[in-house]
């Protein structure tokens, strides 16, 4: 029964023009699931009943209702606890700033029903190649330079450096550093484009040089590489692996917790490289460099469960949820602690807006499993429903 | 809403989850009672007895579930009194209180509920054209009757489809499908 409320936004977003290609195949199989299905679409789509059915909405009035249900129930009115309640309010506000300076606000107010963990969002720091630190999320609309040179433009979350190329033999470095819950997008001096997931670093050339277009990067980004044939782009990852492009869209996952480094190519051509094992990629296809056994595979997966993330999304599509957990870290900054081998074994599918605070998450991963997800300050603790 | 996004309810919140859902629910009672002053008096004694449990919710589809199904059962509740009453023979009555008329209601009454509800919190010349064009009206035959031109009207549309568009992307994330988790 809960589905029908999915298909109904579905339906509804529909009316009012595309669906994504995600939505449409989710609606699409609904639809062909049973006969019944496409009737009731039928039924719910028809411009008559709407119309109908909004006019009847425009008749009822709500506010007569709720008067009338005030006399059904009459402790939604109850006067005397709601001015207790503020007066109490009032009191606690008044009393708090002397509390907090002898007890850990923390221990006493903090409530831990209230307590919200908000999604990550655009935050990073740079290092220039003199060591400076500057807070990128806190100087926006601002050129970052070096001495009197323009290097970069900070706007709109994102750092685009000026085009360019270096004169001298001698490259300067700079370092981008996405922290826990943070994420950040830059366009290098060749024109290309990166979008930096969250505990990532990337470190690269102000201006490139004269041969190739060499970075570095620890984490996990999406490349949009500026074609040039005469420079091959290459992604150095710290554990001694290479991604060497000349033009191309691609993904490289290199997590030290995660158990392999994963390339995806989107679109063009990639090798990747490590010790002595080479594989060429063609687009739809990932490698996979397992970082123990230095095993290296090579698989056809769809490319945009691993770009997702730069589009806002989280997509699971079997997933094993040891591995949603790890990303929900990340992203939301809370430990997730499972002593459950079994659970974290288990795989889930779906789809969120990455955005949202980590309670719709646990809304869906509760809604579509039978587990039991509480929030205790920075930890979520997973176990399993007890009635079932 | 709480932490876990589950939903308890008090006095602050009760009235934002009766403005949401209250014109729906009134309009898939009628669906079984045809008579809409009844309806209203159902579905607000469905309310009251909501604030009165004082239950806490799983998240709000858990809630959704619970307004359509107590509805439902009211309703049908209603008829049989009726039907006893009155001795009325009805030969609806049967496929009223099958699940699959129940969950298809449902499904046109959310259709019918979030559109209305988007389209509600769109500035009033965009409401009416979208509303036209809800009802199969062609861009021009919108703009004869709004005394536009067309070419308001198709940007108007754009916007509006736009930000309708947004408004539902907003609530609507889609897991759904399925799962192999079978603990």
């Amino acid at each position: 029964m809960k589905e029908i409320f999915q298909i109904a936004k579905l339906i509804s977003k529909e009316k009012f023009g595309d669906l994504s290609a995600e939505e449409r195949r989710e609606l699409d199989v609904w639809l062909t699931k049973n006969g019944r299905n496409s009737l009731a679409y039928k039924q719910a789509t028809s411009p008559d009943l709407i119309k109908n059915e909004h006019e009847l909405f425009e008749k009822l009035d709500v506010d007569k209702s709720w008067k009338k249900l005030t006399k059904k129930a009459p402790s939604l009115l109850n006067r005397k606890v709601i001015r207790m309640k503020t007066v109490l309010r009032w009191v606690a506000a008044l009393l708090l700033p002397l509390l907090a300076t002898t007890y850990l606000v923390n221990d006493i107010y903090w409530n831990p029903e209230t307590v919200i963990v908000e999604a990550g969002g655009a935050k990073a720091t740079l290092q220039l190649a003199n060591g400076e630190l500057i807070y990128l999320e806190d100087f926006q609309n601002k050129e970052i330079k070096s001495g009197k040179e323009k290097l970069a433009l900070n706007s709109d979350n994102k750092l685009a450096y000026h085009e360019g190329e270096s004169q001298s033999e001698e490259l300067k470095y700079n370092t981008i550093h996405t922290p826990t819950k943070g994420e950040y997008s830059l366009v290098l001096s060749d024109g290309t484009k990166v979008w930096l997931n969250a505990q990532t670093q990337l470190e690269y050339p102000v201006k490139f040089g004269k041969g190739k277009r060499e970075v570095i990067l620890n984490g996990e980004a999406y490349f949009d590489v500026a074609h040039d044939t005469t420079k091959a782009f290459i992604v150095h990852i710290a554990n001694g692996a290479d991604v060497e492009v000349l033009g191309t869209s691609f993904n490289v996952m290199a997590y030290e917790d995660e158990a392999e480094v994963q390339t995806t190519l989107v679109e063009g051509k990639v090798k990747f490289t490590y010790q002595e094992n080479q594989v060429t990629l063609t687009p739809g296809e990932q490698s996979g460099l397992n970082r123990k056994t230095s095993h290296l595979d090579v698989r056809e997966v769809k490319t945009y469960q691993y770009s997702a993330w730069k589009e806002g999304k989280f997509v699971f599509s079997r997933e094993p949820l040891s591995s949603v957990f790890r990303k929900v870290s990340r992203w939301y900054g809370v430990e997730v602690v499972c002593e459950d081998e079994v659970i974290l074994n288990r795989r889930i599918s779906g789809v969120m807006n990455k955005y949202e605070n980590v309670g719709e998450l646990i809304d869906l991963i509760e809604e579509v499993s039978p587990l039991k997800i509480e929030i205790n300050k920075d930890k979520l603790l997973v176990s399993k429903k007890m009635n079932e | 809403m709480n932490k876990n996004g589950k939903i308890s309810f008090d006095k602050s919140n009760f009235r934002s989850y009766f403005d949401q859902y209250f014109k729906a629910l009134v309009g898939f009672a009628n669906k079984f009672l045809s008579d809409i002053d009844m309806s209203e008096d159902l579905v607000q004694e469905v309310f009251a007895k909501l604030w009165e449990k004082h239950d806490e919710y799983e998240n709000e589809t858990t809630l959704k579930v619970y307004l359509y199904r107590s509805v439902r059962n009211n309703c049908l509740n209603q008829l049989k009194k009726q039907k006893v009453r009155q001795d009325y023979q009805t030969e609806s009555l049967p496929q009223l209180d099958t699940e699959e008329f129940f969950l298809d209601q449902v499904l046109s009454e959310e259709v019918s509920r979030l559109l209305y509800r988007s389209i509600s919190e769109l500035p009033e010349k965009r409401q009416q054209i979208v509303r036209y064009s809800l009802q199969g009206l062609k861009n021009q035959e919108i703009a004869d009757m709004m005394g536009s031109t067309i070419n308001t009207v198709k940007s108007q549309k754009m916007y509006a489809y736009k930000e309708l568009r947004e408004k539902l992307g907003k609530h609507a994330f889609l897991i759904a499908l399925l799962l192999d988790i079978n603990i």
